[in-house]
């Protein structure tokens, strides 16, 4: 085939684009196979060049020493001003969060401190991250394992406290009726109420509702007297850092059913559970014995707020996915562990209703030198009882029962409150030495009971 | 002899029938002779919840249904609230824990652990703990098309704001976006329905675009209805590299000196997009970790952070080219300038299907003579040690004669 050779003619090779994913007989002109040490540079508008790029220098910021385990995440934490659980006064608004294998850090740049503020329960190197910051917290999502893995935990990071976002247990509440001088207001009959904790849920400068966590389910209260009712903490749980975010213990009730037959109450329950709750009070005394007195019309009660007990974080979400957008916080992949069931259950002895404990308790005899014990049980939450022994010259003793402690157990005519959180005993031992045959009588005051009547007291003779 | 109770509580999920026991209660029965359990009022904090059991124990080991005083198991059937978030039911009888029936807690089946991988659910505004249960949006029926991240496609206009724009949420077999539709309503839609994300680190905003890492290469979603291909298939010739996209992650950095970048690392080598070019170059080293922060990028190699700020260290540079192709014909290279600042004394070598035909250095005037130099599939590699930050190689530019068949005179 005959040819002619044409004349010179150039070939512009422009540079920058680095395909590997084309063959050589597909590739543009100018695409690269390799490019080392060079970066693009200049306008866009160019057609395209590269710029040597020398080697950063091996500034190592963190050694290997400073944290513990592998670091699969790298995040911001950035704060416009230190808050109120910030524990170093002179720590950078903007800091590094860092997630190893095993813990959790945030690391000062400048100061060069880095602070542990979680520890996971177990090492692992296949740990994924995604951070969302929602005003002055972040918020870590973070999974395990392989792609399809399940997610981890939750994580809220604020200042120098990390949390996982589990919903605390719910304290132990009472209420009573009161009839108190001059308050008359809250009427005879049957009410539900529930309580939650509420949280300061602000963030940054910004003014929102609180936000309720641990949602109680609901509790029947019998109102056996106009006047008012007393709602008081009987026990609170160990909350770790959650007692920090926790502003104070919110009381929602029903208006009343007018139902007041103590064994047909139950009846007002399916007409109570369709009535909105409302927020009437809150317990500011986040401890034992801190409590609340709440005294108004049921009519009123439509007045107050209303509760909106939707909150899906009653229950644990655990998501891999997290974003923050708009201030609010996204999350997908989620696992959802549902809240226990409250088992408050009552165990009495007894077959068709639990004891109404009424004083006097009945008296009985311990022969001279001899040792006998009194055992009151408080099933399954804490209240507090008063006992009074006469005469009074007995000697008398109060240990605790199942490793349960009770309080002041050393004088009589007080008050006893059985702090231990669960179902527990007290056992009273006397031994008579100074007045034999005689009886002794003893005053059980069940005046702050729980929501239903539920305080044993036996009698069990012990070898002395 | 010590009991233990149990409260079982089923909760029908639109996933299925789930049990939540709650922790063993301890009773004392050396209290009296018979034991009974009794709550006038039997609630949970969920209105999916249908039923409640009662279980008792004298091992605190196996658990067995108890029985209501008067007969028949202790189990009642839960009746949701109309208006609260409760279901409920008034026990209609005592119940016996020492009477019990056959019917036995199953501790290893029990699944109170609910996995919903392709809802996605959010918060109000301002209250990240507040998360209404209405607040949710099932996005796919498919469950191994799980969410794996989420982001926008424009510039955030604050922390975290991006206006009327929506949330893209990367699932593993699809992309869709999530809109508020008005202030409690979600509405989802499906944007991509071929392609997913690989990787639960794979999607990111890079100045206002979204790219992600799918099965078949990186994508970006220009606009909200749009989809480009960044890079399909970086695929390296031994054919590894499209595997290994899978669990890779991707980060945008903005740092000092202009450069803003989008980052492949996670694996043995890191690749760097220049957002401003829309091209992939080999990062110097590879990272696990990245993250730029106050105008210097950072990154882990594992176990050790480090900062990537520039220095004056000499390292030699690597160029090479694709095969340029003249049309199938054979071509004879005149000469080869390159162009740039300080480009004398590069080093350069010629292939020709892969066989080096040529070698030398670039001259000061940038100019190359190269006689008798004959290629079919030209590749050009410039190699050497570079002075400073900024220097610059332009382009190359060739001269050359292509030798092409006459075409045939007609009249």
């Amino acid at each position: 085939m005959p040819r002619r050779r044409k004349k010179s003619s150039p070939v512009n090779v422009p540079l920058g684009q680095l395909r590997k994913d084309v063959s050589g007989a597909t590739a543009p002109v100018g695409a690269l196979s390799v490019v080392q040490n060079l970066r693009p540079f200049g306008l866009v508008s160019r057609r395209g060049s590269v710029a040597h790029t020398p080697i950063e220098a091996e500034n190592v910021v963190l050694p290997a020493d400073r944290v513990t385990g592998t670091i699969v995440g790298l995040g911001r934490q950035v704060r416009d001003k230190r808050g109120i659980f910030s524990s170093q006064p002179s720590s950078s608004l903007d800091r590094f969060i860092i997630v190893t294998s095993s813990h959790v850090y945030v690391y000062d740049r400048p100061g060069d401190l880095v602070t542990e503020v979680y520890a996971f329960g177990s090492s692992s190197t296949d740990r994924r991250v995604q951070f969302a910051q929602i005003g002055l917290r972040t918020f870590l999502a973070v999974s395990d394992g392989p792609e399809a893995s399940d997610p981890d935990a939750l994580l809220m990071l604020q200042d120098d406290v990390c949390l996982e976002v589990a919903p605390p247990p719910p304290p132990v509440l009472s209420a009573t009726a009161v009839s108190a001088a001059n308050v008359d207001k809250l009427e005879v009959g049957v009410y539900l109420f529930r309580y939650a904790y509420e949280l300061s849920d602000a963030v940054g400068d910004q003014i929102a509702d609180p936000t309720i966590v641990a949602l109680s389910r609901p509790y029947i209260h019998r109102q056996t007297v106009a006047g008012a009712v007393d709602f008081e903490l009987v026990t609170v749980p160990q909350l770790g850092s959650w007692s920090q975010l926790i502003r104070r213990v919110g009381i929602y009730m029903t208006q009343k059913a007018d139902e007041t037959d103590t064994a047909q109450y139950l009846a007002a329950v399916p007409h109570l559970m369709n009535q909105p709750f409302y927020r009437v009070s809150s317990i500011e005394t986040l401890e034992q014995g801190g409590s609340v007195r709440f005294a108004d019309k049921s009519e009123k009660l439509p007045g107050y707020d209303a509760l909106i007990d939707d909150n899906l974080f009653s229950h644990q979400l655990t998501p891999a996915a997290a974003f923050a957008y708009n201030r609010r916080l996204v999350v997908g992949d989620v696992s959802i562990d549902y809240a226990k069931p409250e088992a408050n259950v009552v165990v009495y002895a007894g077959a068709t209703a639990p004891p109404q404990i009424e004083a006097p308790f009945e008296p009985f005899v311990i022969p001279d030198g001899q040792t006998d014990y009194i055992t009151i049980t408080s099933v399954p939450d804490m209240r507090s009882a008063s006992v009074v022994m006469a005469p009074p010259d007995y000697e008398y003793q109060f240990e605790g029962y199942n490793g349960a402690a009770w309080e002041n157990a050393a004088a009589v005519d007080t008050a006893y409150s059985d702090v231990a959180g669960t179902y527990t005993q007290m056992r009273l031992r006397l031994t008579n030495t100074t007045n034999p045959d005689q009886a002794v009588q003893l005053t059980i005051d069940a005046a702050n009971e729980y929501s239903s009547n539920q305080l044993v007291v036996s009698i069990e003779v012990a070898p002395t | 002899m010590s009991w233990t109770v149990r409260i079982a509580v089923e909760l029908e999920s639109d996933r299925g029938r789930f049990l939540r026991v709650s922790d063993p209660v301890p009773v004392e029965t050396s209290l009296a002779s018979t034991l009974a359990l009794y709550d006038g009022l039997m609630a949970y904090p969920d209105r999916r919840a249908v039923r409640a059991s009662i279980y008792s124990s004298d091992d605190d080991t196996d658990w067995y249904l108890a029985t209501f005083v008067g007969g028949g198991a202790a189990q009642v059937d839960l009746t949701a609230s109309t208006i609260n978030n409760v279901a409920y039911a008034t026990l209609p009888a005592d119940v016996n824990l020492t009477v019990q029936t056959a019917a036995k807690l199953d501790l290893t089946t029990a699944s109170d652990r609910d996995r919903d991988p392709n809802r996605v659910f959010t918060s109000e505004v301002n209250k990240p703990l507040y998360m209404p249960a209405g607040n949710t949006e099932l996005l796919t029926m498919d469950d191994a098309d799980r969410v794996q991240g989420f982001a926008a496609n424009v510039t955030p206009v604050g922390a975290s704001q991006y206006g009327f724009a929506p949330v893209i949420v990367g699932n593993r077999k699809t992309v869709h976006t999530l809109n508020v539709g008005t202030e409690t309503v979600w509405q989802g839609s499906t944007l991509i329905a071929t392609k997913g994300v690989a990787s639960r680190t794979g999607i990111t905003n890079a100045n206002g675009v979204v790219y992600f890492i799918s099965d078949d290469g990186i994508w970006t979603i220009a606009g909200r209805l749009g989809q480009l291909p960044v890079s399909s298939q970086l695929q390296d010739s031994a054919g590894v590299f499209e595997a290994e996209l899978v669990g890779r992650s991707l980060t945008y950095v903005e740092t000092g000196r202009g450069r803003r970048e989008l980052w492949l690392h996670g694996g043995p080598e890191s690749f760097v997009l220049s957002v401003d070019y829309g091209r992939w170059f080999t990062a110097t080293r590879s990272r696990a970790e990245l993250l730029a922060f106050n105008n210097v990028l950072y990154g882990s190699d594992g176990v050790r952070l480090y900062d990537e700020m520039e220095t004056l260290d000499i390292r030699p540079i690597v160029l090479r080219t694709q095969p340029i192709r003249f049309d199938g014909y054979w071509a004879r290279i005149e000469a080869m300038t390159v162009t740039g600042s300080a480009v004398t004394g590069l080093g350069f070598k010629l292939y020709d299907r892969g066989t080096e035909i040529k070698a030398g250095t670039i001259p000061a005037s940038g100019v190359v003579r190269l006689p008798a130099t004959n290629a079919k599939e030209l590749e050009i590699e410039l190699f050497g040690s570079r002075a400073g930050d900024g220097q610059t190689i332009d382009s190359i530019d060739l001269d050359v004669y292509v030798n092409r068949p006459a075409r045939r005179r007609t009249r």
